[in-house]
């Protein structure tokens, strides 16, 4: 059964994240490749912290990642996630993929019928217009 | 052709220099303006600085239906990046990927990546090949090792097989004493015929080994 939730990227989206999962009582680990990362996720987050670097396929391969139901890519860099989406997709066929993108024009490069993917860029630009009350 | 390289500095120097040889287009890209400058002085050649994972740099410099890409930075996943928006985007007609962990060399051909190259998984499959051939080889010295014994396996690799001894053009000097077929021992002559998993017994001098090695060498690569 698919059940595990895991977020790549501990910066203060992945770690809250995984922090929210936790908390609802979900199974989560959360992967990044710098120990002091892990500080965001507080002391109420009760999954695992994994060190490693999430492009490498043999640290997913011991991961169980068979269990896992969701995926939550949100490193620092738009190509690193891109890769891992395709990883998450072809090789290990996980149901939910989700996937942050500071460049909009990369976002042609994932399956978006297949991969949600968030730009931080768009929820900002209408959040301004928003905010200014756009008419145009 | 139109050949796009991408990043590297001394890999790409090099290669740039055998593709202007030849009388290749070469479009480069690099993001390392001290690399750029090098190989822009070197070959008295424009280079676009920018980031090769970017659609707009493909755009900028026109790579659109460019034969061959060669991504060659030093960094795994964005030579992967670079590559599959080339390929996706850009009707480019062929990518290599360069990669630093060669355990991604399979990964990446998976993933659609067309081809992928690894020098330390290069030198790994040089290594199994020469384990491969060192395997199959047995010796024994005689006679203060001025005589050697050399046991070779006929495997199908070789091309050896279904050819009589008179044909196989061994090497002066070097002659088949007696075969194992099965558990028969065959004492051959020029007409007779080499058969798989036949086992040679060739006695030759212990310096004129090496000459045995070259021949199984050659009839591998079918020359």
């Amino acid at each position: 059964m698919r059940h595990k939730t895991l977020v790549v990227g501990s910066g203060r989206l992945g770690a809250n994240i995984a922090k929210h999962f936790s908390l609802k009582g979900i199974s989560v680990d959360i992967i990044d490749i710098s120990e002091d990362a892990f500080i965001k996720v507080g002391d109420e987050f009760s999954g695992n912290t994994i060190r490693a670097d999430a492009t490498d396929m043999m640290l997913l391969n011991q991961l169980n990642i068979k269990n896992v139901e969701r995926m939550v890519i949100v490193t620092g860099d738009d190509n690193i996630n891109i890769y891992v989406a395709h990883l998450a997709q072809y090789i290990y066929d996980i149901p939910k993929i989700y996937i942050r993108l500071y460049d909009t024009d990369k976002g042609k490069l994932v399956d978006q019928d297949r991969i949600k993917v968030i730009y931080p860029f768009i929820l900002s630009l209408d959040e301004f217009l928003d905010l200014e009350g756009d008419q145009v | 052709m139109r050949i796009v390289i991408c990043g590297g500095k001394f890999e790409a120097d090099y290669i740039i220099g055998k593709f202007l040889e030849d009388k290749h287009k070469v479009i480069v890209i690099n993001d390392d303006e001290q690399a750029a400058k090098y190989i822009s002085e070197h070959h008295r050649l424009p280079v676009i600085v920018a980031d090769p994972t970017k659609s707009y740099t493909f755009e900028d410099a026109q790579i659109q239906g460019a034969d061959v890409l060669i991504a060659l930075s030093e960094n795994d996943i964005n030579n992967y990046i670079t590559c599959m928006t080339a390929q996706r985007f850009f009707g480019v007609k062929k990518t290599i990927c360069r990669v630093l962990n060669p355990k991604r060399v399979e990964i990446y051909k998976k993933l659609g990546i067309h081809t992928v190259i690894s020098s330390i998984y290069m030198l790994g499959q040089t290594i199994k090949e020469e384990a491969n051939i060192q395997s199959i080889f047995k010796t024994l010295q005689l006679t203060d090792d001025l005589i050697t014994l050399t046991e070779i396996d006929i495997i199908e690799e070789f091309q050896l097989h279904g050819k009589q001894i008179q044909n196989l053009n061994l090497p002066p000097r070097i002659n088949i004493s007696c075969i194992m077929r099965g558990n028969k021992v065959v004492i051959p002559n020029g007409q007779t015929r080499l058969q798989i998993n036949d086992k040679l017994m060739i006695i030759s001098a212990t310096t004129d080994q090496k000459q045995i090695h070259d021949f199984i060498e050659r009839s591998r690569k079918g020359k």
